[in-house]
């Protein structure tokens, strides 16, 4: 599973795990999990990047966390994103789509032109 | 392995539950992610080893969060500590100005402390601590001479030879040069009016010893002190003062007692030589000394009578005690070689720091600045238990708001935090408050002139950053003493005891009755001091009217100094005359007499030992004065006559002696017709005439035997003019001042100054007594001030104390008036006990300080009564404030709140 997948881009992780949490108050696997999920398991975090990650956007104000109960009744620690994350989640959203567009417009045109996909 | 710093062990301890938290996050990453391998069918361990394996390096990783959480722990402490702080003193700020009277209390406590400690502090540092602006000062000793004749310590005394054998021992000393002081008239210019000042006359290699460099110019050399070049090195103020500063000044001549100096440099402004209250105008070499004072001429090559100081730069490894021993023994070789240095010769050496203000005070200042640092450290210690005593019984009305807030979830640490950061405010209040007084009291001590022989002294005393940081540690020290047992106390009490048992948090009873005794203790010595500081000023405003035995009234003196000029005795007294044919010129004078001594200021030259009739005899001082002298200072000659104009050196000697000195050589018989000699081998001398006693070198002395000679027969180069005026006197020194600079440029008149002005200035004058009398008068102020304000903490602690029990009493019917005169009586019974305990001190002490006041001490009940009614009157208004809202208690809700 984990070598079929694409390697990370840098930056994008971050991007990543806020958009995880837009929607959602979840742990670090639950992160992982919708990031599998919801990239079809094209891309994978592994928790050397994941945590060290959570970690950092919370020192940035980005995201907060608490201890609560997981579905299991366990003990785990849950990450929301603050409202400044969510400024912040749009922000980087719009410029790296913007860098994804033009990479793609560049790339595919020149890709299909040479492989005749 | 470098060790943990305090902050990182803390930060470990803290940790402790971070490095939990992130194994618990991660391990629940791995549970999970096993859960889900088994969910797809995966047997239990096998499913756990795989998430294991899959989570991959999981103390690298785990060692990654820590150090984040750790950088972020930190950052949040401290931005915790900050908000914290600020709210503190938001709160404190805040808690200040809602109670202004207890503000104003406190911080007048504390800043009277602070301030009376500073002064000291500043003394302190000007005469003991703060180091001579010059390389290694430590490394300074100066060397004094004395012997068996002489006794005590002596400087200025040693001869040029002596020096030399000094500066020879290369094994003691880097270097040692020596130092006289002159007096100087200095002319900028030919024409210009001559200024005396003081010169230090020094060896060559005195500003290389120091390490000392010039503001502009050069400083002397050994060549210039060998070559005895007339060069001379201006002191900073001198130089800016009277030669404007200019740079140009290299390189001129100047007249120094009409002689031509040539200026080679100027000093350094932060440097003004090596005697601490002298300023000197200026340095020269110590070869030329004998060419601007005539009488230093034929002594500099002698070894007794020489006049020389000597300042040295010891050894690194060398101590003042191993100098000692060694000069020990120099002394006793030089002793041998040459008797006539006395028998006994010692040479005393002393750290420079050690022999301040001068020489002959050395080893003296140790003890009178303990004594000075131990009364503040009192006044110091008085204070800030007034301050807690204030604090307490604030911290005691306000226990249950604090107690709300520790209901609230304020923690211990918090509310003490806050309590001393009020205190610490408060202290910095204080700290403001104090150093205003302190610089305002500085600034009246050294406005007050001191002069020596009509030329003023440096005090020396300044406020400067050294003295401020010392106060600041202080302020703090005093903030926290006066701050942590009322924080510690309601803090521990808040929660506990009173909620519980309301109102009756506090210290305990020995407390209590500790603060009762120091309120006695203070009202016992705020009576003393103010007796003293009444008998004082009494003694003051008495000497104003006692009777110095001649009219100082429309009586102008001057004086001026042949001897800085080049006369001799004929052409001296031909000057003399001249002078006093100019001023006798001006209108409004009506007679005049020279002489030289002018009563308190300058009260006698000599002393001279007299035979009387059988074994009687006396020792008493001399003055050589004119003719007619008893009349025109109006003296009343009471048997035989005065001095006439015959009485010259043409006649036989003559004497006339006060009233005293006759009774005592010759009891029951007349004076006049009898001889005296004074000195064993000199003339005999005949008694002409016996005046009434008057008061010679003291305002404040009891009569003292006293002998006058007539001037014609006796030169002296220095003499005063004593004017009698028919005009008022203080109009007269203008052109007093003028019409004798018109005679000899050479000649200027000094301390033109009338004999009232005199007796009010001269440090033997009414100034003593009027300065003591100030200074008293500010310590009983002091003493008061923080008796007051103590009462009112002891009074209105009690007061916060009993309200529940007040309450309790006026509920079962007792008047506002009833509980008014109880707490009235306790601050009376406090200020009554302390009162009596004073004025027994009070009679003691006024025994003791007898001898320095004047006047009969009939007006003594007076002042006992007066001070004694007056501090029983402040310690009632003191206890009245807080008796006041004792009485404005509701009983209803001083039960309720308990």
């Amino acid at each position: 599973m984990a070598g079929d997948s694409v390697p990370l881009l840098k930056g994008s992780v971050d991007l990543l795990i806020m958009q995880a949490l837009a929607a959602r108050v979840t742990h670090g696997y639950g992160v992982m999990r919708w990031i599998e999920e919801a990239t079809g398991a094209e891309l994978q975090v592994d928790e050397g990047s994941l945590y060290p990650a959570l970690y950092r956007l919370e020192d940035r104000g980005w995201l907060v966390s608490e201890w609560g109960v997981s579905e299991n009744n366990r003990r785990a620690r849950f990450y929301r994103l603050t409202p400044k994350g969510r400024t912040q989640l749009k922000a980087e959203t719009g410029e790296f789509l913007r860098f994804a567009r033009a990479m793609f417009l560049a790339l595919e045109v020149q890709a299909g032109g040479v492989s005749g996909r | 392995m470098r060790e943990d710093t305090l902050w990182q062990r803390y930060w470990r301890y803290l940790s402790a539950g971070v490095r939990r938290d992130v194994d618990d996050e991660l391990a629940f990453h791995v549970e999970m992610r096993a859960n889900e391998l088994q969910g797809h069918g995966l047997p239990a361990d096998l499913a756990r080893r795989e998430a294991h394996r899959r989570f991959g390096d999981r103390t690298k990783i785990r060692a990654t969060l820590h150090r984040i959480e750790r950088k972020r722990g930190r950052r949040m402490t401290l931005s915790f500590l900050v908000q914290e702080l600020m709210q503190d003193v938001r709160y404190g700020i805040r808690g200040l100005f809602k109670r202004p009277g207890f503000t104003l209390m406190t911080a007048s406590s504390l800043a009277l402390g602070i301030a009376s400690t500073t002064v000291v502090l500043s003394l302190i540092d000007a005469y003991l601590l703060r180091p001579l602006p010059v390389k290694n000062p430590g490394e300074l000793v100066v060397i004094g001479a004395t012997n068996r004749a002489n006794g005590s310590m002596v400087a200025g005394v040693l001869g040029l030879p002596t020096v030399r054998d000094i500066a020879a021992r290369t094994d003691l000393f880097q270097g040692a040069a020596a130092t006289t002081m002159i007096t100087a008239a200095v002319r900028p210019a030919e024409n210009d009016p001559a200024d005396r000042g003081f010169f230090l006359g020094v060896t060559g290699n005195y500003f290389s010893v120091l390490g000392v460099s010039p503001s502009i110019g050069r400083m002397l050399t050994p060549d210039d002190d060998r070559q005895r070049e007339r060069v001379v090195v201006l002191g900073h103020r001198m130089w800016s003062s009277r030669f404007g500063g200019d740079p140009a000044v290299v390189g001129k001549t100047i007249r120094l007692n009409t002689v031509e100096f040539v200026v080679v440099g100027v000093a350094p402004p932060e440097f003004r030589g090596t005697e601490l209250l002298f300023d000197a105008a200026g340095f020269v070499p110590s070869g030329v000394v004998g060419i601007l004072d005539q009488g230093a001429k034929d002594r500099e090559a002698r070894r007794d009578g020489g006049r020389f100081t000597v300042i040295a730069r010891r050894q690194p490894n060398r101590t003042v005690a191993d100098i000692s021993s060694a000069l020990g023994v120099l002394a006793e070789q030089i002793e041998a070689a040459y008797p006539e240095v006395g028998e006994q010769f010692r040479l005393p050496v002393f750290l420079e720091s050690h022999a301040r203000p001068n020489l002959p005070s050395a080893g003296w200042m140790i003890p009178v600045a303990s004594v000075f640092a131990t009364l503040a450290l009192l006044v110091l210690l008085t204070a800030s238990v007034n301050a807690t005593n204030l604090i307490l019984a604030r911290g005691s009305t306000r226990a249950t708001e604090l107690a709300v807030r520790q209901a609230l979830g304020a923690s211990r640490g918090r509310l003490i935090s806050q309590l001393l950061t009020e205190t610490l405010l408060l202290a910095l209040l204080s700290l403001a408050c104090g150093w205003g007084l302190a610089r305002l009291a500085v600034g009246a001590l050294t406005s007050v002139p001191l002069a020596v022989d009509g030329l003023p002294l440096s005090w020396g005393v300044t406020l400067d950053l050294r003295v401020f940081g010392m106060t600041v540690v202080v302020t703090l020290l005093i903030g926290l003493l006066a701050g942590v047992g009322p924080a510690l106390s309601a803090s521990r009490f808040a929660l506990q005891q009173r909620l519980r048992e309301g109102g009756r948090a506090g210290l305990g009873r020995r407390g209590r009755r500790a603060r009762s005794a120091l309120v006695i203790v203070q009202v016992a010595a705020s009576l003393v001091v103010l007796v003293c500081a009444g008998l004082f000023v009494a003694s003051a405003k008495q000497a104003g009217k006692v009777d110095v035995g001649f009219r100082s009234d429309h009586l102008l003196t001057f004086g001026v100094d042949a001897g800085l000029a080049h006369y001799d005795q004929q052409t001296a007294r031909a000057a003399f005359d001249r002078i006093e044919g100019a001023v006798a010129r001006i209108p409004g004078t009506r007679s005049m007499v020279w002489a030289n001594t002018v009563p308190i200021k300058k009260g006698a030259v000599g002393m001279s030992e007299v035979q009387g009739d059988g074994d009687a005899r006396l020792g008493l001082f001399t003055a050589a004065v004119g003719p007619r002298y008893f009349e025109v200072l109006e003296m009343p000659v009471l048997e035989g006559r005065g001095f006439d104009v015959t009485d010259d050196s043409a006649h036989a000697g003559v004497v006339v002696v006060n009233r005293r000195a006759a009774e005592t050589l010759w009891p029951g018989k007349s004076a006049i017709g009898k001889n005296v000699r004074l000195d064993r081998s000199g003339p005999p001398l005949e008694v002409i005439g016996v005046v009434k006693d008057s008061r010679y070198l003291v305002i404040a002395e009891s009569p003292r035997p006293y002998l006058y000679r007539p001037l014609a027969q006796q030169y002296a180069p220095a003499v005063f003019l004593h004017i009698r005026t028919t005009v008022d006197a203080a109009g007269l020194i203008g052109p007093v001042r003028s019409a004798v600079a018109s005679i000899d440029k050479d000649l200027a008149p000094f301390d033109v100054r009338t004999m009232d002005d005199v007796l009010d200035t001269s440090p033997n004058g009414t100034l003593v007594l009027r300065l003591g009398a100030a200074f008293v008068s500010v310590i009983g102020l002091l003493a008061v001030a923080l008796t007051v304000v103590g009462l009112y903490g002891v009074i209105a602690y009690s007061v916060a104390q009993r309200t529940r029990e007040i309450g309790l009493r006026m509920a079962l019917g007792a008047t506002r008036w009833t509980v008014v005169r109880s707490i009235l009586a306790d601050g009376g019974k406090l200020a009554l006990t302390g009162i009596t305990i004073g004025v027994i001190g009070a009679v003691l002490v006024s025994r003791m300080v007898g001898g320095l006041l004047v006047g009969s001490r009939s007006a003594d009940a007076g002042i006992f009564t007066v001070v004694a009614i007056g501090l029983g009157l402040a310690a009632l208004l003191s206890s009245y404030l807080p008796a006041r809202r004792a009485a404005r208690i509701d009983p209803l809700k001083a039960l309720n709140d308990g």
